[in-house]
């Protein structure tokens, strides 16, 4: 592991392990979408300035439930569970099929999980679009 | 203890990633997350950087994981693999493991 990487720089230090580490990176990837679930349902919660304790409040469940599903693990929370969670949130969840066609994004098709009808014309409004993105979206590192 | 004093930690890192690769891979995502949301939520400190210590404890089933703060390095998390029915005393064990090391808790949840 080269010396020159700053010691307090968790991600670099990560990359390392990754790269130098076959099983790490093999286990990484195999965790990848419960690891982008937890992030996104973080990610969604910060940028409404919500806090763990507020989540719990809207759904009625416990805080350590919704600690648990802000975590990655191996069972992925349900789709219920989901919709439910990004409500709180005062969001719509819902499924996109995309594929990458760099520097855009075709989004195949979309559908509205849960809401009423405001969200189902949400998600059909996301249907058979091209999304612009740029090239270095499509740029990738390691795994 | 300024973490310019724990040169080690990374290849620390790398050994256990070698010997426990889905136990890293573990704790590293959740440090991730754990960077955007734990201490926002519990504790309103600027995480200047995180830091990982893991510490194999009692036959590699306790790791305990640190952020860097001020210069100090703060044991936050637990993780405990599998079950283990003497978890009274976890406390005084984590304390006694991070002084082996030469780390001094400042706190604990």
């Amino acid at each position: 592991m080269p010396d020159n990487l700053p010691l307090n720089d968790f991600d670099a230090v990560n990359e390392q392990v990754l790269a130098s580490v076959p099983e790490a990176r093999e286990a990484w990837n195999a965790r990848k979408a419960a690891f982008g679930l937890a992030m996104m349902l973080v990610r969604l919660r910060n940028s409404k300035d919500l806090r763990q304790s507020d989540i719990a409040e809207r759904t009625g469940w416990d805080k350590s439930f919704v600690s648990r599903l802000e975590r990655p693990t191996d069972k992925l929370p349900s789709l219920a569970t989901l919709m439910r969670y990004v409500e709180a949130c005062d969001a719509q969840a819902g499924l996109v099929v995309a594929r990458a066609n760099a520097p855009q994004v075709h989004v195949d098709d979309a559908v509205a999980l849960g809401g009423g009808i405001e969200a189902e014309q949400m998600f059909i409004g996301l249907r058979d679009v091209d999304i612009e993105l740029g090239e270095a979206a499509f740029s990738t590192s390691g795994g | 203890m300024n973490l310019q004093t724990l040169p080690h930690w990374r290849q620390d890192a790398l050994a256990v990633a070698r010997a426990h690769p889905e136990e890293y891979v573990e704790i590293a995502q959740w440090l991730v997350i754990a960077r955007q949301t734990s201490f926002r939520d519990e504790e309103p400190i600027a995480i200047v950087d995180l830091v990982v210590a893991i510490f194999a404890f009692e036959s590699k089933n306790l790791c305990v994981l640190g952020v860097g703060h001020g210069g100090e390095l703060i044991l936050t998390h637990i993780f405990i693999k599998g079950s283990n029915p003497a978890l009274s005393g976890r406390r005084n064990r984590i304390l006694a493991a991070a002084s082996a090391v030469g780390i001094t808790p400042m706190s604990i949840r």
